[in-house]
């Protein structure tokens, strides 16, 4: 098995083990419900089935994870490379970064040490830096776009649409 | 007739008009663009509309959907990647023919069949329409309960793929859709005592998380994707007569199919341009030439998409049950702007009901013009780094998701259906039937639930209503079709290995 089809198939067991623990929670959240009152139906048995469907799905896409069937088009990979183009490295250092980056951008709102617009600013500008490889030379234009972005956006979103955002 | 063309009257108005211009030009320019798509922009656009008079915000968004469904096209032609899922088929034929010297004929094909689809299915969203909106309000809870559970089977069983991952998809969407009250007895599940779940979880975050954010993180990883570029012309950009004769059988069988496809509930455009690509080769002289640049199989391929657009739109105007994950979006634009999906669209709101067809065709003219004047410009589009469209999109996420209900709280719970997404797009788990199982799940359940308490808690007229029972046949041949198809395939496969074993 070469690299890529195991950490496929890590993902796909991962993705049924996680996915059979959440049909199990349902299950367990559901038992604990009152009974149907108003019909015979009640609010326990919907997430009561949909988490057992849920854990025979999960098995059954462990099992054919397990016999190399599973399926391999995902019809929401807007943008995937045809089959016959070239491969380049998966940059995960990159998404990683963008996750943790996303993160500290809601925290600094959520804990109100920065309003929106700059928040806003701040990541904008650190994110376009690590996509485009921390190159100096994009610095004034990671910076432009960021102002422009942060500062405008709130603006026109506070101003303009009567929408408010956070800070 | 009178309140379709005051709805075109209306549109004709400056405003409404530029909000159509806007929404084909920028879903073209989105459709164009690899990695973005259209239910990326609408659903980013959303909020954009929350102050926006509801018909307006509904016209922006179905000129949204057409332009970025056409969208697709250009960069399936010349950069070998589906600007949208429903352009995949499209690459097939549309790259080898640029390739091979001829992208201007290529366009000029697709643009002209996404038209044309768009065309006769219009005819069908405005002829259909009205009637089975007159017809879907007779329908009680039975009836829209297995209406549901037929769109809840045909978004798994067409699953591109596997069909497990696509039904663990859709089971994955109504599971959390049960989170929070339970609206027909007011108990409170699977929030384990976290309040802030009590009402459940919003739509527009849970969308912008699977949807977009989920995609973003996806294109980060394969932003060193190099993109391959053919140079565009407009050169023999137009179909000639002689062409459009020699396609003519094609392009009403490819509207035929995307409409037909388009209006079953819960399956989109990129199924309606796989079923009509496939009876395209089928029925052609030359299946051979198929997959090498062939003419059919663009016009095939795009005539289906966009007719399933309109086609899409019947079942969400009419019962309230989305064709598609763009519609689900739509869906929820509805309820944002308080309007009520279905039947009684047409009662109470016509103006937006009317408003939406009126749009569906007047954008599917500016489509037209807009890809033949300025496909160049969209070309050169295509090729902006990802670097500049990444950090924006995250931001318009974070406003979408907290503008809902003004709460961070919304915030967190699409970046954690982000991750989620992310996580499926790594098992090669489709998330579209997720997002459709989310919606389906509780207007089957509400209206099971209703259905019983009004006929005394029996389920029988499940089966004694007409209309019911025929979904309901459909819903379990839907489901278990595939079974059929595979037991007799198995245990011929079997045969051989125990006569070995003998």
């Amino acid at each position: 098995m070469n690299r890529s089809l195991f950490t496929a198939w890590v993902a796909d067991n991962a993705f049924a083990c996680a996915m059979a623990a959440v049909g199990g929670l349902a299950i367990w959240s559901s038992i604990g419900l009152p009974p149907p009152m108003l019909e015979p139906v009640g609010p326990a048995a919907f997430p009561l089935w949909a988490g057992l469907v849920l854990v025979v799905l999960s098995i059954a896409a462990a099992v054919q994870t397990a016999r190399g069937r599973s399926g391999s088009a995902n019809p929401e990979s807007e943008g995937a490379p045809a089959p016959d183009a070239p491969a380049a490295r998966p940059r995960r250092d990159l998404a990683a970064a963008a996750a943790g980056l996303t993160v500290l951008y809601v925290l600094a709102m959520e804990w109100q040490v920065l309003g929106f617009r700059w928040a806003s600013v701040l990541f904008v500008f650190a994110f376009i830096m690590v996509l485009a490889g921390r190159r100096v030379r994009m610095l004034p234009v990671a910076l432009g776009v960021a102002l422009v972005l942060g500062v405008g956006l709130h603006w026109i979103f506070t101003g303009f649409f009567y929408i408010d955002l956070p800070g | 007739m009178e309140p379709l063309l005051s709805s075109f009257a209306e549109l004709f108005a400056p405003l409404p008009f530029l909000l159509v211009f806007l929404g084909v030009f920028v879903g073209i320019v989105v459709g164009a663009i690899p990695g973005m798509s259209g239910a990326m922009v609408i659903a980013l656009a959303l909020p954009l509309t929350f102050f926006m008079e509801s018909t307006h915000a509904l016209v922006l968004l179905v000129a949204m959907y057409v332009g970025s469904t056409s969208g697709g096209l250009i960069s399936a032609t010349l950069m070998r990647m589906p600007g949208t899922p429903a352009a995949m088929m499209t690459v097939l034929d549309g790259f080898p023919m640029a390739k091979r010297g001829q992208p201007g004929r290529a366009l000029g094909f697709g643009i002209m069949a996404s038209f044309i689809g768009g065309l006769i299915s219009w005819v069908f969203l405005a002829a259909l329409s009205p009637p089975l909106a007159d017809i879907a309000v007779r329908f009680g809870p039975y009836e829209i309960f297995a209406i549901s559970l037929v769109a809840l089977m045909l978004i798994s069983a067409v699953s591109q793929g596997s069909m497990i991952k696509g039904l663990l998809s859709g089971v994955l969407g109504a599971v959390v859709s049960m989170v929070g009250v339970d609206n027909a007895s007011g108990v409170v599940r699977m929030t384990f005592g976290f309040h802030d779940l009590d009402s459940g979880f919003q739509l527009l975050p849970v969308i912008l998380g699977m949807l977009v954010l989920s995609q973003v993180l996806k294109d980060v990883i394969d932003i060193e994707q190099p993109l391959e570029r053919v140079r565009t012309t407009t050169r023999s950009m137009f179909m000639t007569l002689s062409d459009l004769k020699a396609q003519a059988v094609n392009l009403v069988r490819s509207s035929l199919i995307g409409t037909w496809i388009g209006i079953l509930p819960g399956i989109g455009g990129t199924t309606g341009a796989i079923a009509s690509y496939t009876t395209a080769r089928s029925f052609s002289r030359h299946p051979e030439k198929f997959g090498k640049g062939c003419e059919d199989g663009i016009v095939a391929a795009e005539t289906a998409n966009n007719a399933a657009v309109n086609g899409a739109l019947v079942p969400l105007i009419t019962l309230g049950i989305p064709g598609s994950v763009i519609d689900v979006i739509l869906l929820g634009a509805l309820v944002i702007h308080n309007l009520t999906p279905g039947p009684l669209l047409f009662q109470n709101s016509p103006e937006s009901a009317y408003g939406i067809i009126a749009a569906a065709l007047v954008a599917n003219v500016l489509m037209l013009l807009i890809m033949l004047v300025a496909t160049p410009v969209f070309a050169r589009l295509m090729y902006v780094s990802r670097v500049w469209l990444m950090p924006p999109i995250v931001v318009f996420c974070i406003i979408g998701a907290f503008s809902e209900s003004n709460r961070l709280f919304d915030v967190w719970v699409m970046l954690g259906f982000g991750a989620l997404g992310f996580a499926m797009i790594q098992a090669r788990v489709p998330t579209g039937p997720f997002i459709i199982g989310y919606i389906l799940a509780p207007i089957a359940e509400v209206n099971l639930r209703s259905g019983l308490m009004i006929y005394d808690g029996s389920f029988l007229p499940l089966v004694t209503r007409p209309v019911s029972l025929a979904f309901l046949v459909v819903a379990f041949a839907t489901a278990f079709w595939p079974l059929m198809r595979y037991l007799p395939a198995y245990f011929r496969n079997r045969a051989p290995e125990a006569d070995d074993g003998d």
